[in-house]
């Protein structure tokens, strides 16, 4: 099979994985369409959404699709780096017993590894968690366990400000994209999901799925491939350069927000690496359109999620983040031209 | 002193033949008093019985007399009087030199020739020469030495400030309600409507084959009109929004279609110009009925 032909071979599959999962998880399209990018892109997620909203369920079912091992982990005040790789106890014959944690009970084979309101962590953790998404691997009992197909996706408890810990800038850089779950709007899915009983059963709703439509091993040979299949020209680039400038100094290209003083409102714009992880995201999302070339759409499909927890602001204007910031990047796209 | 000659000329063949009286009077102006740059006019007034009529080529030219005399203006006029015709001829000299002293010079003789109307005959009549006395324009009793050159005479300098406030200041009204004009009129180069205000660099860029730049022009013009930087996929919002364009929006997909492929697609596309013209047009004419 030729390159071109794997390429378009593996497209099938990726779109029959979006399929699947909007099978199990209605209303979700966006969403899903932005975790398949994120998997071929090889980049962790931060899902951001109110409880109970279906995020531990879709995670469940990228697993199952993707075929690898599923993880999920709860962030409390009192979780310590030690309890995500061995768990202690006395044993039945009153001996203890080191049982390896979430991290280390799949070995190689752990896929998708969700940390559930990972802001009630302790720094420590979150600092351990760093290393994982980095490195994908972690050191534990005098050796190197790797994980060379994990995925991490976090959750951020918007909600409460008490004992709650806020990521540094350095970890939310590490997440490719920020995502947002909202309920379907659409009145007959909200009806579905309290009515049809399919949804009330989620283990059973998850076994549905057909099992790894998308083989997890082979995604990290494949992500380089999509990333060469794809060119960018003078003219893309031209833009995404603008694009990363005007995160920088939007008032320098025009950018406009009603009652904000745009010379006091970025503190420091989109990194080096957060403007890499955007261009590699929009070559998933030209691979997935069936395109061998970018156009500036593929970058604006993901600019919001990539981009927006790059930009930090000053003080003044940090507490209104969730409003600026969504209002921030879509003036951006508005503002900056293509060619 | 004004000086008044009656003369009454017969030349010697005239007399042979018992011609016609043609009579002369002079006027003169005083002959002293003048000096260099002074001009002097002798006045002929003439009568010639009927049938006789002066002979135009007989007057003296304009221009120099010699060194010191020239002939600036000589008019002439005549009209029928007392069964005959009177001619009035105004001659006008200048002098030149200006004498250390005081001197006796004399304007020429002016001879004046009549002919009757098939020229059998001819008679001339001359005002003889007229002396006059031309003085020096410096004291010549007082040493060359002692004489200063006094400063030309100036006028005092008006005071033009205040026309100049009130020019500037109708200057300025008039700018200002021609703006005004310019503005409600949308006469303005930038309150032209977005692609109105780029045809001429769209055809020029078209002209010279850069249909890149043709291109890049056309889409800040959608940018303008749509008030955003526009693409593909916000054409329906950009339709709903500006009417006028909705019939356009076949060709709108077109433009995004080959402006896609020009500038992005991984072997770039080189468009045809004239179809690029003809999209521009539709998208002109739209323009138009929007803001007609």
């Amino acid at each position: 099979m030729t390159s071109a032909e794997l390429l378009t071979d593996w497209r099938h599959r990726a779109l029959q994985l979006q399929n699947a999962i909007n099978q199990a998880v209605i209303g979700q399209e966006d969403s899903v369409a932005k975790i398949t990018i994120a998997l071929f892109a090889r980049g962790h997620v931060m899902l951001e959404g109110d409880v109970g909203v279906g995020k531990t369920t879709l995670l469940r079912a990228v697993a199952r699709t993707l075929g690898g091992a599923y993880e999920r982990i709860e962030g409390t005040i009192d979780l310590m780096p030690n309890d995500l790789i061995y768990h202690t106890y006395i044993g039945e014959d009153g001996k203890p017993r080191v049982d390896p944690g979430p991290l280390l009970k799949h070995g190689e084979a752990l896929s998708i590894f969700f940390f559930n309101e990972v802001n009630r962590a302790r720094p420590q953790v979150h600092s351990l968690l760093l290393r994982v998404m980095a490195e994908r691997s972690v050191s534990a009992f005098n050796r190197t366990y790797a994980f060379p197909y994990l995925q991490v996706f976090a959750d951020r408890n918007r909600v409460e400000k008490e004992e709650t810990f806020e990521m540094p800038s350095a970890a939310r850089d590490r997440f490719l994209m920020e995502l947002r779950i909202e309920l379907p709007e659409d009145p007959e899915l909200r009806t579905a999901l309290m009515f049809d009983p399919r949804f009330h059963q989620v283990d059973a709703l998850i076994a549905q799925l057909p099992e790894a439509v998308v083989p997890y091993r082979e995604i990290a040979a494949l992500a380089p491939q999509i990333q060469a299949s794809i060119q960018a020209s003078p003219a893309l680039q031209t833009y995404a350069l603008e694009l990363w400038q005007a995160t920088r100094r939007p008032q320098d290209y025009g950018v406009r927000l009603d009652d904000v003083d745009m010379e006091e409102l970025v503190l420091a714009g989109a990194s080096a690496r957060g403007m890499s992880m955007l261009l590699r995201a929009a070559r998933v999302h030209a691979w997935l359109d069936d395109r061998d070339y970018l156009i500036p759409e593929d970058i604006q499909a993901l600019f919001h999620e990539v981009i927006g927890h790059r930009i930090f602001l000053t003080p003044v204007y940090e507490l209104q983040r969730e409003q600026l910031i969504p209002r921030l990047t879509r003036a951006i796209l508005a503002q900056i031209a293509a060619p | 002193m004004r000086l008044i000659l009656f003369l009454l000329a017969f030349t010697p063949s005239i007399l042979a033949a018992a011609g016609p009286q043609i009579l002369l009077e002079r006027r003169t102006p005083p002959p002293f008093g003048h000096r260099v740059g002074s001009l002097l006019t002798q006045h002929l007034d003439i009568f010639a019985p009927a049938s006789w009529h002066l002979d135009p080529a007989s007057l003296p030219p304009t221009g120099p007399l010699g060194d010191w005399l020239e002939i600036r203006h000589l008019n002439w006029q005549t009209r029928k009087a007392d069964g005959g015709r009177r001619y009035r001829i105004d001659i006008t000299y200048q002098i030149f030199p200006n004498p250390k002293e005081s001197l006796q010079w004399a304007l020429p003789p002016v001879t004046l020739r009549f002919q009757t109307p098939e020229e059998q005959k001819s008679q001339t009549v001359t005002a003889p020469a007229w002396p006059f006395t031309v003085a020096a324009l410096t004291d010549i009793t007082r040493p060359e030495d002692q004489i200063a050159l006094r400063p030309l005479w100036q006028s005092p300098p008006a005071l033009l400030s205040p026309y100049w406030w009130r020019l500037a200041g109708l200057g300025l009204l008039l700018t200002t309600l021609l703006l005004v004009l310019a503005w409600h009129r949308r006469w303005l180069p930038w309150q032209r409507p977005p692609f109105a205000h780029r045809w001429r660099k769209f055809r020029r860029a078209l002209g010279a084959g850069d249909t890149g730049a043709a291109l890049r022009l056309f889409h800040r013009a959608l940018d303008e009109s749509a008030g955003h930087a526009l693409f593909a996929h916000q054409l329906d919002d950009f339709c709903r929004q500006q009417p006028a364009f909705a019939a356009q929006r076949q060709a709108l997909q077109d433009f995004f279609r080959l402006s896609r492929r020009t500038f992005f697609a991984a072997t770039p596309h080189r468009p045809d110009p004239a179809r690029i013209e003809a999209l521009y047009l539709a998208c002109l004419q739209a323009e138009k009925r929007c803001h007609s």
